[in-house]
C-alpha cells in the first residue's frame, strides 16, 4: 500500500473528512486513521496516538467505547452492564453481553472467595436473563467445587487455582480472562463503535496468507515472509531433480514409505525383499539392510507411528514385524479369513520356523479350498497402524481384522464388520477412531470404532488404492482408469479417538465441530441452544480435484499416490507411462511431470519432516529420490 | 509389472475366465445368448471387467463388417472375446461398445 493520496483537498483540523484510498479506492479514510491509532495504540505509542488525533481530527473510538473497554479490562462490570446498552447491537445480542459480564463477574467473585457475592450476583442478576437453566445450574455447580478446579468451562483459562497462587500470577490470570471476555464481547458490540482488538495486525496477516494461498509453488518450512514486496515462489522448491538411484532390489518394487519421524524409509519388493534405508537430514539414503528374503514377492510395508517397529506383508498371507533400530524380526503372523481361517491356522500351529509355517499355510490353503477366491482371499491388502503403535490393521479381500503387535500368533484381537463384499484397501484415521476402507462397490466407506457407525461416499469408478495425508483432512483415492481424486473431509473427522485400551465396548466422545477455543465458546454456545455437529454428517459428496494422468488411459495395476510437501499442499502420483505427476492440492493443477523412470511407477512417498524429498518406487527395480532445486543450493 | 488390479464383482451368478478364474461379469450384463464365436457359443455383454482391449480391426463377422477389438484377460492374456467398437449397419448399432465372451472360455461361478 502506498501513501494515502486524499482524493479532496485538505481541510483544516477538527472536521472529519471522508475520502477513498488506496490505488482501488477500497478504503475509507476514516476507517483507515482509526486502525493506525489503535495499531500505535497497540505497540504502545500512546502519545503519538493522541498526536495522530489531534492533527487528524479523528478519534479512534468514541468516548463510550473506550470507557467500556477500560470498564471490562478493570473488571468493573457494573460499570460496563451501565454502558452496555449504548455500545450493544439490538436487544437479542445486548442480552447475549449481559449474560457474558454478568457470568464473568460472577466467576471473579467466586475465584475470590466471595462467595456470598456471588450467590447474590446468580440470583439477582442471572436469573432474570431467562437463561437456560442447564446453564444457571452449571454456574451454580461451580461454586460446590473446589476453588482449584472453578475455572472449569468457565470464561477463565486453565489455572492453577486461585489458593497458592501469588497475587502476580492472579493479576495475569484475570487480564488474560478479561481480554477473552473482551475477544468474545466483541462479537456483540458494533464494530464501528468498538474495533476489534489488533485489527492493522489482522489485516495484514490476511493479506499475507492470500499471498501464500496463491502461490501454488510453495513448499517450504520457512514462514517468514516480508511485507515489502508479494511472496513468490517457482518450481525451485518442489523436488524435481533427480537424486540418487537405488538399486537394491532386482526385481519390481512394489512399496515404499517413510517413517513418521522421517529417519528411515523401508520398501518392498516383487524379489521377496524388504529393505530398510536410514535417511540423513540432506534426504539421502544410506546403509541398506535386507529385513526378509522369501521366495514369494512382499507387497506392503508400513511404520509404526512411533516409528520404532515396522510391519512387512508377504504374498504368502504373512506379516512380519521388525524392530527399526536393529533390524531384527520380532514376530510373524499368519493372517486368514474366517472361513479359510481354522484350515490354516491348525496347519501352521505345527510349523516351527518361519519357511516352514509359511509352506503349511500355502498348502493348506491350496488344498482346503475349492474356488480360488477362497485363497486369494487371504492376500494382504492393506496394512495400517493404529496411533498407540501397538494395534495394527490388516485388510484381507474379505474382512479387516486388528491384531495386537505384542502378541504373535494367528488371532487377530478383533474383525470388523465390513460395508465392502470384497476389499481393496483400508487405512486407520491418525486418531484412531475412524476406518476408511475402499472395496469392490465403488464406495469410500468410512466406520466409526465407538459405535460402528458406517458412512459411505460413492465413486464414479473402482478405487484401486487410498492415501491419507499426515493431517488427516485430504484423501487420495487412485481409480482404475489412471484418475487421483482428492476428497476433502471435514475437520474433526478422522482425528476423532477412538475407545482407548484393549476394550471397543465404551462409546468415545464425539469430537464438537468446530473444536471451542475455549470454554466460554462452549458456554455461550450453549445459551444460544448450538448443538455439536456430527462430522459423520457433512461429507462430501464430490471430490475437491479430479487429476489425471497418463491420458485417462485404463490401468492394469494398483498404483499407490500421496499427499505431501509442507501442510500438504502437493499430491504425487506415479502412473503406467513410467512418469511421476506432481499436482497442487489446492487448486488441482499439473506442476510437474518428470520422467526418469524406465518401468511403471508403483509407489510414492514424500518424506513426512522435508517437504524438499520425494522418493519413487518402480517396476524397473529401482528407487529414485527426487530433491528439491532449493535444498540442492549451498 | 507391478501389483495387478483384479476387481471382484459381488453378484450371485459371475462368469470367470476359464484358465484363470478372474471375475470377468456378471449375469445381470448379459444381454443376449444367441452370438456365433471362433469356437462356438458366445454372449454379448454390456460391461466386463478385469480385461485390456486389444487394437482396433475391421473383421466381416455374420452380421456384417465391423470394427472389433480383442479382448484379453489381465492375469492369463488369454483371448476371452471381442469388443464391438463401431458398427457399420443401423440394425447393428446396438452391439457399439458392448461385450462378446466365448462360452468355452468362461466358467460359471456362484450359485446358478
Amino acid at each position: 500500500m502506498g501513501p494515502p493520496q486524499p482524493h479532496e483537498p485538505q481541510l483544516h483540523n477538527g472536521e472529519q473528512q471522508r475520502g477513498l484510498l488506496g490505488p482501488r479506492g477500497l478504503i475509507d479514510r476514516v476507517e483507515y486513521i482509526r486502525v493506525l491509532e489503535q495499531a500505535l495504540r497497540m505497540l504502545g505509542y500512546e502519545e503519538v496516538a493522541a498526536a495522530l488525533e489531534a492533527a487528524s481530527g479523528v478519534e479512534q473510538q468514541p468516548p463510550v467505547a473506550a470507557a467500556f473497554r477500560s470498564a471490562v479490562l478493570a473488571g468493573e462490570y457494573d460499570a460496563a452492564l451501565r454502558l452496555l446498552p449504548a455500545v450493544a447491537a439490538d436487544g437479542r445480542v445486548a442480552d447475549r453481553a449481559r449474560f457474558l459480564l454478568l457470568r464473568a463477574k460472577y466467576i471473579e467473585l467466586m475465584e475470590a472467595g466471595a462467595t456470598a457475592a456471588a450467590l447474590q450476583v446468580l440470583r439477582s442478576e442471572l436469573q432474570p436473563l431467562h437463561v437456560q437453566q442447564q446453564v444457571l445450574h452449571s454456574l451454580a455447580a461451580l461454586l460446590l467445587r473446589s476453588p482449584a478446579a472453578a475455572s472449569n468451562g468457565s470464561a477463565s483459562p486453565d489455572s492453577a487455582g486461585a489458593a497458592g497462587s501469588t497475587s502476580t500470577a492472579r493479576v495475569e490470570q484475570l487480564a488474560k480472562a478479561r481480554a477473552a471476555l473482551l475477544e468474545e464481547l466483541q462479537d456483540s458490540l458494533l464494530p464501528s463503535l468498538l474495533i476489534p482488538e489488533r485489527r492493522l495486525e489482522e489485516l495484514v496477516e490476511q493479506a499475507l496468507l492470500a499471498q501464500l494461498e496463491s502461490c501454488a509453488y510453495f513448499n517450504s518450512r520457512a514462514t517468514h515472509l516480508s511485507l515489502f514486496t508479494d511472496f513468490q515462489v517457482g518450481a525451485e522448491q518442489l523436488p524435481t531433480q533427480p537424486g540418487q538411484v537405488l538399486e537394491e532390489h532386482s526385481s519390481e518394487v512394489w512399496s515404499i514409505a517413510f517413517s513418521r519421524d522421517g529417519l528411515w524409509a523401508a520398501s518392498a519388493s516383487k524379489d521377496g525383499s524388504a529393505v530398510l534405508w536410514s535417511v540423513t537430514p540432506s534426504g539421502r539414503f544410506e546403509s541398506p539392510r535386507v529385513l526378509l528374503k522369501q521366495p514369494v514377492p512382499c507387497q506392503l510395508v508400513a511404520f509404526s507411528p512411533d516409528s520404532s517397529l515396522l510391519l512387512a506383508a508377504s504374498m504368502d498371507c504373512s506379516v512380519r514385524l521388525h524392530d527399526v533400530a536393529t533390524g531384527k524380526q520380532l514376530r510373524q503372523f499368519l493372517v486368514a479369513d474366517p472361513d479359510a481361517g481354522a484350515a490354516a491356522s491348525a496347519a501352521a500351529g505345527g510349523g516351527a520356523g518361519l519357511g516352514a509355517a509359511a509352506g503349511a499355510a500355502a498348502a493348506a490353503g491350496s488344498a482346503g479350498s475349492a474356488a480360488a477366491g477362497a485363497a486369494a482371499g487371504s492376500t494382504v491388502m492393506a496394512l495400517s497402524w493404529f496411533p498407540d503403535s501397538r494395534r495394527f490393521l490388516v485388510a484381507t479381500h474379505r474382512g479387516l481384522a486388528v491384531f495386537d503387535a505384542q502378541q504373535a500368533g494367528s488371532a487377530p484381537l478383533r474383525r470388523l464388520p465390513c460395508a465392502h463384499s470384497y476389499v481393496y484397501d483400508a487405512l486407520v484415521g491418525p486418531g484412531g477412531g475412524c476406518i476408511i476402507s475402499v472395496g469392490q462397490d465403488k464406495r469410500i466407506a468410512l466406520t466409526r470404532l465407538s459405535d460402528l457407525r458406517v458412512e459411505v461416499i460413492p465413486e464414479s469408478g473402482p478405487v484401486t488404492s487410498i492415501h491419507l495425508s499426515p493431517c488427516g483432512r485430504f484423501l487420495t483415492a487412485n481409480l482404475s482408469d489412471s484418475l487421483v481424486h482428492v476428497w476433502q473431509l471435514p475437520d474433526g473427522l478422522v482425528r476423532s479417538a477412538g475407545a482407548a485400551g484393549g476394550t471397543f465396548a465404551a462409546a468415545a466422545a464425539l469430537p464438537h465441530a468446530p473444536p471451542a477455543a475455549n470454554g466460554a465458546a462452549g458456554g455461550g454456545s450453549a445459551l444460544a441452544g448450538g448443538s455439536a455437529r456430527d462430522p459423520f454428517d457433512a461429507l462430501p459428496t464430490a471430490p475437491a480435484h479430479e487429476l489425471r494422468m497418463a491420458g485417462a488411459k485404463p490401468s492394469r495395476y494398483v498404483l499407490r499416490s500421496c499427499v505431501g510437501g509442507a501442510a500438504s499442499g502437493f499430491v504425487a502420483g506415479g502412473a503406467e507411462d513410467c512418469r511421476l505427476y506432481i499436482w497442487s492440492r489446492r487448486t488441482g493443477e499439473l506442476l510437474e511431470c518428470l520422467g526418469c523412470h524406465s518401468g511403471c511407477i508403483n509407489a510414492t512417498a514424500w518424506h513426512p519432516t522435508n517437504p524438499w524429498l520425494l522418493a519413487s518406487a518402480s517396476d524397473d527395480g529401482t528407487i529414485r529420490t527426487w530433491l528439491a532445486p532449493a535444498a540442492l543450493r549451498p | 509389472m507391478g501389483i495387478l488390479f483384479k476387481q471382484y464383482l459381488s453378484g450371485d451368478k459371475i462368469y470367470t475366465c476359464s484358465q484363470c478364474k478372474t471375475h470377468c461379469t456378471e449375469h445381470s450384463q448379459l444381454i443376449s445368448k444367441a452370438f456365433q464365436g471362433r469356437h462356438g457359443r458366445a454372449y454379448l455383454f454390456s460391461d466386463v471387467v478385469n480385461i485390456t482391449v486389444g487394437p482396433r480391426e475391421d473383421r466381416m463377422l455374420i452380421t456384417g463388417l465391423h470394427t472389433v477389438a480383442d479382448i484379453y484377460c489381465i492375469t492369463c492374456n488369454s483371448v476371452l472375446g471381442w469388443k464391438y467398437e463401431v458398427a457399420y449397419e443401423e440394425s447393428q448399432k446396438y452391439k457399439e461398445g458392448k461385450f462378446i465372451l466365448e462360452k468355452a472360455k468362461v466358467m460359471k461361478e456362484g450359485s446358478w
